[in-house]
């Protein structure tokens, strides 16, 4: 895995990583402060003691971390910050996907093309944990319990399921 | 008293009934054992499939689905880290370590038989306690509701983690989410940005799965393992038997089940808080407090214990008064109407049998998980391990997209757990704790409201708030939770100086 084009992406510090939270923590706070100014009454003024709380947390952070120095500031943020990348980004076209497609054939995708992106070439495990792992939901939540499901491309087929 | 349950055992014996909780157990587990699915739901999806059955199997299925389930939501606490329930958070915190340690099976079986200790405990309060018990609960108004919930975000402090800060930090962006929503004291709408999802704040299943679910898995990519657990880590006895170390759990299943039968007596206060407040006392009262969140399987003890305890207690009120101890009651009190059992003290007079009946069968069910949860559901549920990493993460990824999905039927929700997502994972990597958020969203409203009515009816005198010697006691309580860690570092650096 070494060589693999997700392991050369590099990971930012965790000194870089506490800042930037820290900083979005912090103008998430004056975000609240600030909205929680048009509620009315005690409407108003919980959430913005709460945000006033979040707000001096952050500043302590970005202190500590801004005085931080030496090996702990270097340290890495992530192990590998291109499968993490990788993750989040099949995390999302997975999302995506259900929204277009319905919920079978993106579930079927990600199971059996994830492994294969992360380098695992047993196909025969991941098609039948891809089938195993759908036709139990598609049991439990559409047959047994009638959920409703995204609307999918293999709607008809659900239909004579139920 | 004595009558009636005997008048009722055999019913209860009769095979229908017994399979009746059977089925509801087994139900109940997979419910609960599935994230995005709870109790509640699984009630609500029940009942209407009962209308027309005999009330005591009817009832004989909720009681199985609520003790299986209470219990079904620790098994992917425990292996996957996704909390199958609010109330297993506490349970996720030791029993994950656990599992990393290679110690899944114990924890899964430390689970159970604690499970069952509180549930069983816990139907032997209702059936024992519940007219006298019912006179303490009228004891208590907005001021007392207040304190409780106070007390509940008092044991924030064992949550925190190593950096008070963050655990701090952690704890208000959980009361600042818990502000989200219609303000039902003034119906102002507060963090909504006009969008109609979050009108009664953000889900919590969403934000749950977000938090606890999606970090491990973004992990599991980032490791990109080959193998999956070993077929001996799973070996249910491999540790050991719990019950062969009763003497070290005893103490920790007597007071979470007392806690457990506590609150879920208290109306609107049961559920995860008993869960928390259980784990807190065991944290408190270890004689290795800092071993708790690491793996300490008295963590996972205390924390299912005190979620069982609940169960059959929150219905003490239910039955008697007809005030729900916790959601899942309050869906229970609908199945009754369904069969025209209406709750009060009449219940108790014109349905002996089936009131007595159903206590039997929460105590019933209880015994049956031991069966169903420990040797059959654990060990399928179990077989996930196996799976090699890079193919269980996507696996996970399938159950969380459907779970969240089918609480409201809406791909919004899908959309913003990626967002938390993303957010939690950046949280867990710098060492943010995530269960306090959750006990802030939980809690906060509920002082919030309390606080609001409680100085509304005393026109607006704070000292309403401590005017009677229940909100004392609590306000003790409270200030005792608090201080007991304060008090224990002080002293550890007065030994260390």
């Amino acid at each position: 895995m070494e060589g693999h084009p997700l392991a050369l992406i590099s990971s930012p510090s965790r000194r870089r990583g506490e800042l930037g939270f820290a900083a979005v923590l912090l103008a998430v706070a004056g975000l609240c402060f600030v909205t929680a100014g048009d509620y009315p009454g005690a409407s108003g003024t919980y959430p913005r003691v709460l945000s006033v709380l979040l707000g001096c947390g952050a500043i302590v952070v970005l202190a500590r971390a801004w005085r931080q120095n030496g090996d702990n500031g270097r340290v890495p943020l992530m192990a590998n910050p291109g499968r993490c990348l990788l993750g989040f980004a099949a995390m999302a076209l997975y999302v995506i996907g259900i929204d277009l497609l319905g919920y079978i054939l993106p579930s079927f995708a990600l199971v059996v093309l994830l492994p294969l992106l992360l380098g695992y070439r047993d196909l025969r495990l991941t098609v039948l944990a891809a089938l195993g792992g759908i036709g139990f939901i598609l049991l439990v939540f559409a047959v047994i319990l009638e959920r409703p499901m995204p609307s999918d491309l293999f709607d008809p087929l659900l239909e004579m399921l139920r | 008293m004595i009558d009636a349950l005997l008048s009722a055992l055999p019913h209860v014996l009769a095979p229908a009934n017994l399979f009746a909780v059977l089925l509801g157990t087994v139900a109940g587990l997979l419910v609960g054992a599935l994230p995005g699915l709870t109790v509640t739901t699984g009630l609500a999806v029940l009942i209407p499939l009962t209308f027309g059955m005999d009330p005591l199997f009817a009832l004989g299925m909720m009681a199985g689905m609520y003790n299986g389930g209470s219990y079904g939501g620790a098994i992917p606490a425990i292996l996957l880290r996704v909390p199958g329930t609010p109330a297993s958070v506490a349970t996720l915190l030791d029993g994950y370590e656990m599992t990393k340690q290679g110690k899944a099976a114990y924890a899964l079986q430390v689970a159970v038989v604690s499970g069952v200790i509180g549930s069983a405990l816990s139907a032997v309060a209702l059936i024992v306690f519940a007219p006298s018990l019912v006179k303490v609960s009228l004891m208590f108004g907005p001021a007392e509701y207040f304190w409780v919930a106070l007390l509940g975000l008092a044991t924030v402090a064992s949550l925190l983690g190593d950096d008070f800060v963050k655990g701090l930090i952690a704890a208000v962006i959980g009361l600042l989410i818990g502000t989200m929503g219609t303000d039902l004291a003034t119906g102002t709408e507060r963090y909504t940005f006009g969008r109609l999802e979050f009108a009664d704040g953000l889900d919590i299943v969403v934000l749950l799965t977000a938090l606890f679910a999606v970090p491990p898995v973004i992990r599991m990519i980032e490791t990109a393992s080959h193998q999956g657990m070993s077929k001996d880590l799973l070996k249910l006895r491999k540790e050991g038997s719990v019950l062969r170390d009763w003497r070290r759990y005893l103490p920790v299943w007597s007071r979470s089940s007392v806690i457990g039968i506590i609150i879920g007596i208290l109306p609107g206060a049961g559920g995860s808080m008993s869960c928390y407040l259980a784990y807190n006392d065991a944290k408190r009262r270890s004689p290795n407090p800092e071993s708790f969140g690491k793996g300490n399987p008295e963590g996972v003890a205390a924390s299912e214990c005190g979620n069982g305890a609940d169960n059959a207690a929150s219905l003490i009120p239910a039955l008697s008064l007809g005030i729900p101890g916790s959601g899942v009651a309050a869906v229970i009190l609908g199945g009754l109407l369904v069969h025209g059992l209406r709750p009060g003290p009449q219940l108790f007079s014109d349905h002996p049998d089936v009131v007595y009946g159903f206590m039997l069968q929460m105590l019933l069910s209880a015994g049956l998980l031991m069966l169903v949860g420990g040797l059959a559901a654990t060990r399928i549920f179990g077989q996930a391990l196996r799976l090699p990493h890079v193919v269980l993460a996507p696996l996970i990824l399938l159950f969380v997209a459907i779970g969240v999905y089918a609480v409201n039927n809406a791909m919004f929700d899908l959309y913003l757990l990626l967002g938390i997502g993303v957010f939690a994972y950046v949280m867990d990597q710098l060492d943010y704790p995530s269960a306090p958020i959750i006990l802030g969203v939980i809690l906060g409203p509920i002082a919030e409201s309390q606080l609001s009515l409680a100085l509304t009816i005393s026109g607006g005198n704070p000292l309403a708030l401590v005017s009677s010697p229940m909100s004392m006691i609590i306000v003790a309580l409270t200030l005792f939770i608090l201080c007991v860690p304060l008090w224990g570092m002080w002293k550890g650096r007065r030994s260390a100086a």
